[in-house]
């Protein structure tokens, strides 16, 4: 499967048996009503679906631009990476797996694969770089009350792309009864799909809300991209209308390389982790340092769908920076009330933005992929 | 016939292939332990090219990129090893890499490019046939695929069939690293896969001592490869790393060699 010409099944011959189980118990899956009644069954009664299209009384307001924000900060666990989880968890019971690998940077889609596993009766092994261990102790310790091993990844920068790394070593090793649960919409086919299916969820109930709550279609829906779920799950239900579709990456400190983690905005095209995508990377392929405020976006690749909308020209890519995500932070929490993670706060700061350029009455809707009492430490305490 | 054909050809033991990343620790350092092992018994020589994210990879020799990448060799400085070895030795050389850096550096150019510098061969690890059309298509270095333990036997005959040079088959499923012993089913896996193509087969994952060089050799497999406890010498010894690969390779080798012996004396 590729979008355009990026994608693909760049994997090591050992994990092509694996991924091709996969393909195929997925098609079964998709077709399967059963399973799909179980899924939105946990989806709702579980996870807390549907979240809220929120229209902001205060934040822009000044513009004459309407703000919506899509709630997912307010789903169990505090972040979208829930709908992947238990989608994907569900699935590998269903193929008879016993076991959940997962990576994690931040830790959030650690504690959700730990929380679908505890659900699901499944174990849960979580690759996490020691570097992120240290500055994510509390969510290390809710994996572990939840159930699952997290084990330290010390080689490269001893961050995500590292732990990756290891995630699809110990699948290499382990397929027949783990399932890789991938964390966002990278990695080889058919993972994008499977992520992005399971996350559209999120614009498949903006269109219907926006419909019921504004009697119209939003103007623009803005999501932050670090591997781009929360992103590719807001746009693709929305690909065949008229809607602006802006993704907000990482800007970082500065646009020097090994600063930021713009890889659609500053990347070239290469193969990471599995796939043909853009990449942030040397001339010669080797991957660049990245950095961002926000662990979630500190990721020197993005998934392969996001590059092909890119070049087709469907969606926009804008850079925000870490200190416009921090007013952005600052900004929603005062005015609404609602502390946003720093993730999504870069695209609460893409959408205020553009609300500066779009007619009075336009609508705008941002997805606030997650909740930020995660980030205090990082915004109230001044460290990264 | 390519060099790679024609050690096979000539073989009288299992052939042993041994296996460095490209400049660990230093470019010039590297030459010097590639040449230690030619001198000590390599009949194949595996260069690994340092990449970023080696996720085919176990600690050892993911450590020997770190070294490698940080001793500042780049493709062209990978290219001038090959040539300066060329000088040296007409020993067949096959590049293991990563899909990336052929990609970036535009495939059809770099495996001209490496061909043109002296390498026979190349395994890209993460290019399955499937996405390997220039790989499959052009003529002037060998594709070298990869059969693993989860390899349905329909996909084998399809590798069997497109693959040059050998096959390289994974003992063991999970990624390189020594091992005590390689599993019990692996002259039963060597058989069938000889069974679906008309190439050699090299037995490669989990090869590092004399023991496990002698369970290849007596699985059937027409070429060993060991890796991991050559990056391990280096490791270990970064002020003469040379001399240490030497005796690492003379030990897989003694492992070759009994098998050898054994044979004969049951003979």
């Amino acid at each position: 499967m590729r979008f355009g010409e990026y994608g693909g099944r760049y994997a090591p011959e050992i994990l092509i048996g694996p991924l091709r189980e996969l393909e195929e118990s997925y098609a079964t899956f998709r077709e399967d009503s059963d399973a799909q009644a179980d899924l939105t069954a946990l989806l709702t009664r579980y996870a807390g679906r549907e979240t809220p299209l929120y229209s902001c009384r205060n934040l822009g307001r000044e513009t004459g631009v309407e703000i919506c924000l899509k709630r997912e900060d307010l789903l169990h666990g505090g972040a979208h990476k829930i709908n992947n989880t238990l989608g994907q968890a569900l699935l590998a019971k269903r193929s008879g797996k016993e076991r959940l690998i997962a990576e994690t940077g931040a830790g959030q889609h650690g504690v959700a694969t730990a929380m679908a596993g505890a659900v699901l009766g499944l174990s849960v092994e979580v690759f996490m770089g020691a570097v992120d261990m240290e500055r994510q102790a509390l969510n290390v310790a809710r994996m572990e009350l939840l159930g699952a091993t997290v084990t330290p990844v010390s080689s490269g920068s001893a961050t995500l792309s590292d732990a990756v790394d290891e995630a699809l070593r110990n699948w290499a090793a382990t397929a027949e009864t783990s399932h890789y649960l991938i964390g966002s919409c990278v990695g080889p086919d058919p993972f994008p799909t499977l992520v992005r299916d399971f996350q559209s969820v999120i614009g498949g109930e903006l269109y219907h809300q926006s419909f019921a709550l504004e009697g119209r279609l939003p103007d623009a829906a803005v999501a932050c991209v670090g591997g781009g779920s929360n992103a590719i799950g807001t746009f693709f239900p929305l690909i065949d209308t008229p809607i602006r579709l802006i993704g907000a990456e990482a800007g970082g400190r500065s646009l020097n390389p090994g600063d930021h983690g713009a890889s659609l905005s500053c990347g070239t095209q290469g193969v990471l982790h599995g796939a043909f995508t853009s990449v942030l990377q040397d001339a010669e392929g080797r991957i660049s340092p990245t950095h961002s405020i926000s662990a979630g976006l500190d990721y020197p690749g993005v998934g392969p769908e996001h590059a092909h909308l890119r070049d087709i020209g469907r969606a926009e890519y804008v850079m925000v920076s870490d200190a416009e995500a921090i007013s952005a932070f600052r900004l929603l929490s005062k005015k609404e009330g609602i502390i946003p993670a720093l993730e999504s706060a870069h695209a609460v700061a893409a959408a205020l933005r553009l609300a500066e350029e779009m007619d009075p009455g336009s609508l705008i809707a941002v997805t606030l992929s997650g909740r930020g009492d995660k980030d205090l430490g990082t915004v109230i305490g001044g460290c990264s | 016939m390519s060099r790679i054909d024609e050690a096979f050809h000539q073989r009288e033991t299992p052939l042993l292939i041994a296996c460095t990343v490209a400049g660990d620790p230093t470019p010039d350092a590297s030459l010097e332990v590639i040449l230690s092992m030619i001198r000590s018994g390599a009949d194949m020589i595996e260069l690994i090219i340092p990449n970023t994210n080696p996720v085919a990879d176990g600690p050892v020799i993911s450590r020997a990129h770190e070294r490698a990448i940080r001793g500042g060799i780049g493709i062209p400085g990978i290219f001038s090893l090959i040539r300066a070895l060329r000088r040296e030795s007409n020993i067949p050389i096959f590049l293991m890499t990563y899909a990336n850096p052929v990609i970036v550096h535009g495939e059809a150019v770099f495996l001209s490019d490496a061909a043109a510098a002296g390498a026979d061969g190349i395994i890209i690890v993460d290019m399955p046939p499937e996405e390997g059309g220039v790989l499959i298509s052009q003529e002037e270095i060998d594709p070298i695929f990869i059969i693993a333990p989860s390899t349905p036997p329909d996909r084998r005959e399809m590798i069997g069939g497109i693959g040059r040079g050998f096959l390289y088959l994974v003992s063991a499923p999970g990624v390189t690293g020594t091992r005590q012993h390689l599993p019990d089913d692996l002259p039963d896996r060597v058989l069938e896969v000889k069974q679906s193509t008309m190439l050699p087969v090299a037995v490669g994952f989990g090869i590092g001592s004399a023991e496990t060089a002698y369970e290849a050799a007596a699985a059937g497999a027409d070429a060993v490869i060991a890796g991991s406890v050559i990056s391990g010498a280096i490791e270990r010894n970064p002020d003469d790393p040379a001399l240490f690969v030497g005796d690492a390779v003379r030990e897989i080798r003694s492992g070759i060699v009994r098998h050898r012996s054994s044979r004969s004396a049951g003979q």
